[in-house]
């Protein structure tokens, strides 16, 4: 498939000696939003780390490739690496309360990277891009601080910052999950319009799958640093084949307001350095065979992949 | 059960304000509630309404700046803390640091113990008991609290607060910061513990879906008022106010 | 997969190593305080005695560190001198710790009235270079050890009960802290079980910082002869006795000068070590 916007290799990915993400490979087509769920721990933020890839981070891709647009961007250098960060890859991060600087005006800040992307910023395109976002006040916004605004707000002006600088691929890191619920669905509506109107694609980390459930095309569960499931969200959702999946649908409060049910346990801190499936503590379908089994994400329905069938229900 | 002519407790037009005169600010207006024995009553609003500032005052961890709190229709307004810590132990969100970081789990509920209930003789039953009611191995009691998962510790402080069998848990935000997984086990264990003993709680969260599943009644919270209080059918079915229409809109359920 | 012997991350080998330098420094500091203390025992000479006939002599094998001027033998006076200077060291910085950490806390802890006009108070003291102070101090109460103590000791607890304040301030705020009070503890329980044992160790730290600076102080009054009486041999005293005839006899100012930075540098790296380790452990 020569069409893809990024492509996930085989993805091996450490900190210092220690293995967080083994053997993830997926595959987004542009204007597509994937959603990669799990719960803390499982190495999500870790792989957009890995596409970030900024060394400072702390992540480091041991095996596998990224690829962009046709362009392998693994081993990207410092300077070639700021290049695409921002024009081509956008990030919008969990925390905007951070990546802003809070006593500054959002005019000076949006002026700034744009300069150092080296874009001309215009006020009017801004603004006309706030209207477009449905903004109130969309013309005094600029001159505000961030410290005046409430965080689902400040969230949305880094998200209007991205679209300044238009980027190919969004990559927004639990970008919802410190809001407030209606700020959250503001925020979940304005990234499926601009998947719609710009044709954006979106790499969308959650622990939430209510959220992944209402933006995403594709959703990927990952479970101890693999790839448990993967496939059309429509799929994974009505006929979930992990194990896992199937567990983690059944502990989110449904609209049928029965308790949900739990999983005891946590998934094993070295899980991404076993050999064999690293669910098996948690398992109830597990076997002997499936310690030793090696992990493989293999196609079992078309367009849908899963490392894993025991107990699925035909 | 025991059924009472006044209710467990009764909340009467509590107002809390922080400052005083023109720079004072307002958390909490004129609230007024009931809660009867063995019910359960979900409080929801978004951050900084009130809601935690609430458990603080019925605690009597804060002063209230105005109102009545009774319990079982005694006036306990104005108490301190130690007062009212045989009725009512509260849970916190930050489980982990609700328990103190250099002692073992079985050391803070010993405390409990020995100074609530007075005995320490039958102290490592209970607490082995308690443990064992929320469903974790009792060894895990004689660990440290960083040592444990974050829905391990979470369990433990529920259990910790049962030790000394109070009427009534207050219950702030207790499953937010964990994964839906844990937070779903301890829904369990504390839907067994209500089936079992009848247990009261006062269930503070931002999560309307998952109060909906618990509660026997749920409050909707507003800048400091309660906008709407109602059965979870109908406050889901037929909501009447603007705020908890908004609210159940973004509810994200899982499609 | 476990493997037999656990393999050891890369910051426990980093937290081993710290600890066999906290180990290592503390055995040297040890030997210095037990020195210290037996050393009067085992003097070669009386370090009171003067001779007229031994007067500023150089270094040789009777008189290892030679004689000042007035015969007496430099080595012994040092030995003698390390009890006086290493003691009232260690006794200054135990008091002062626990003078500061007692009022620290109860101030962070109740805050309000109380802890206003302590603290307005600490502003006061500080307000004035520490070391004018305790000339100004030692001066009135007159040359003598427990006067320079004092001299000193009226602002070096300060910087302990701020140190403390401000870990109690944020320790009040946990909400375990609250959950005590919720189980009926009185405050002082609270304090005394939950606080300090929670405060203690960054305050240790402190401490250990604290003790080459306070050694320093000590000998830089004396220095400046608000110390001790002479003759009585202090490392601070004997170098401003001694820099008269500098150029005639080095021995007797240059012993005890490196005596007080060997020994100030020691309980430094001491104290840097225990700091280091304190911190890794935090992390």
């Amino acid at each position: 498939m020569a069409n893809n916007l990024l492509e996930i290799n085989d993805l091996t990915v450490t900190y210092g000696d220690f293995k967080i993400i083994t053997e993830v490979s997926f595959a987004m087509k542009p204007g597509e939003i994937v959603c990669i769920a799990g719960e803390s721990g499982c190495g999500k933020s870790t792989l957009i780390k890995a596409v970030l890839g900024i060394k400072q981070l702390g992540a480091h891709i041991k095996k596998g490739s990224i690829v962009l647009d046709g362009r392998d961007i693994t081993h990207l250098g410092v300077e070639e690496r700021r290049q695409i960060l921002g024009t081509q890859i956008g990030y919008v991060p969990q925390n905007t309360r951070g990546s802003f600087n809070n006593i500054r005006s959002y005019d000076v800040q949006y002026q700034e990277a744009m300069r150092s992307h080296n874009k001309k910023f215009n006020r009017v395109e801004a603004i006309k891009c706030f209207d477009r976002l449905n903004f109130p006040d969309s013309d005094k916004l600029l001159a505000y601080q961030p410290w005046e605004m409430s965080g689902g707000m400040n969230q949305r002006m880094a998200i209007a910052l991205a679209v300044l600088l238009g980027p190919k691929l969004m990559l927004c890191d639990e970008a919802t999950s410190v809001l407030d619920v209606t700020s959250q669905k503001e925020v979940i509506e304005e990234l499926a319009k601009l998947r719609n109107e710009l044709g954006w694609s979106i790499l969308f980390i959650t622990h939430n799958l209510g959220v992944a459930s209402h933006i995403a095309d594709k959703l990927g569960v990952m479970y101890a640093g693999r790839m448990v499931e993967y496939g059309d969200i429509r799929k994974v959702l009505d006929d979930p084949i992990h194990p896992y999946t199937r567990k983690l649908l059944a502990a989110i409060p449904g609209k049928d307001r029965k308790l949900p049910v739990g999983l005891e346990g946590r998934p094993p801190l070295d899980g991404a350095e076993w050999e064999g499936c690293n669910f098996v503590p948690r398992c109830e379908y597990c076997t002997d065979s499936c310690k030793t089994r090696p992990y493989k994400l293999q196609e079992i329905v078309p367009g849908h992949y899963a490392s894993c069938t025991s107990g699925r229900s035909v | 059960m025991v059924t009472c002519e006044a209710p467990l407790l009764e909340v009467r037009n509590i107002a809390k304000s922080y400052g005083k005169g023109k720079k004072g600010k307002e958390v909490l207006t004129d609230l007024n509630f009931k809660l009867n024995e063995g019910e359960v009553l979900g409080i929801i609003g978004e951050s900084g309404c009130g809601k935690s500032v609430l458990l603080n005052l019925i605690s009597c961890l804060e002063p209230v700046s105005q109102g009545q709190m009774l319990f079982r229709g005694e006036d306990y307004t104005g108490r301190k803390p130690a007062y009212v810590c045989r009725w009512f132990q509260v849970i916190f969100q930050d489980s982990e640091a609700a328990f103190d970081p250099k002692k073992t789990i079985r050391q803070s509920m010993r405390e409990n113990l020995k100074l609530l209930a007075g005995d320490l003789a039958d102290s490592d039953r209970k607490i082995d008991e308690m443990v064992g009611l929320m469903g974790l191995d009792t060894k895990l009691a004689d660990r440290y609290p960083r040592q444990l998962s974050g829905g391990q510790v979470q369990r433990m402080s529920i259990a910790r607060g049962l030790v000394t069998e109070p009427n009534m848990l207050l219950c702030d935000e207790i499953t937010s910061a964990l994964d839906v997984s844990a937070q779903a086990m301890i829904m369990q264990y504390l839907y067994q513990l209500r089936k079992k003993r009848g247990l009261t709680m006062v269930f503070v969260s931002h999560d309307l879906a998952l109060c909906s599943t618990f509660c026997d009644r749920i409050a909707i919270m507003k800048e400091g008022k309660i906008v709407e209080i109602g059965t979870p059918d109908e406050i889901m079915d037929a909501p009447k106010h603007d705020y908890t229409k908004l609210l159940l809109d973004a509810v994200l359920y899982v499609k | 997969m476990k493997t037999e012997k656990p393999k050891l991350s890369r910051s426990q080998i980093k937290q081993l190593k710290l600890k066999r330098k906290v180990i290592i420094w503390g055995v040297v500091v040890t030997m210095i305080l037990v020195l210290s203390f037996f050393a009067p025992y085992f003097l070669p000479y009386d370090p009171l005695e003067t001779n007229a006939a031994m007067m500023r002599k150089a270094p040789s094998l009777q008189h290892l560190f030679g004689t000042d001027n007035m015969g007496r033998d430099v080595l012994s006076r040092l030995l003698a001198g390390a009890r006086t200077s290493i003691f009232a060291t260690i006794m200054l910085v135990i008091i002062s710790f626990f003078v500061g950490t007692v009022v620290g806390v109860i101030c962070g802890y109740y805050g309000g009235a109380l802890d206003d006009l302590v603290m307005r108070f600490t502003d006061i003291l500080l307000s004035v270079p520490q070391l004018v102070l305790a000339i100004a101090v030692a001066g009135m109460l007159g040359g003598s050890l427990v006067n320079t103590m004092i001299a000193i000791g009226i602002t070096s607890w300060t910087s302990y009960a701020r140190l403390a304040r401000s870990h109690a301030m944020r320790i009040r705020q946990l909400p375990f802290i609250n959950a005590c009070r919720l189980t009926g503890c009185s405050d002082a329980h609270i304090i005394i079980t939950h606080v300090v044992p929670n405060l203690i160790g960054p305050m240790l730290v402190n401490a250990t910082l604290e003790i080459g600076t306070t050694m320093l102080s000590i000998a830089g009054l004396s220095f400046l002869g608000l110390g001790v009486a002479p003759p009585t041999p202090e490392w601070g005293a004997m170098v401003s006795e001694s820099r008269n005839y500098l150029q005639l006899a080095p021995w007797a100012v240059f012993a005890p000068a490196s005596a007080i930075l060997l020994t100030v540098m020691l309980f430094n790296y001491f104290g840097e070590s225990v700091c280091d380790l304190a911190s890794s452990k935090e992390a």
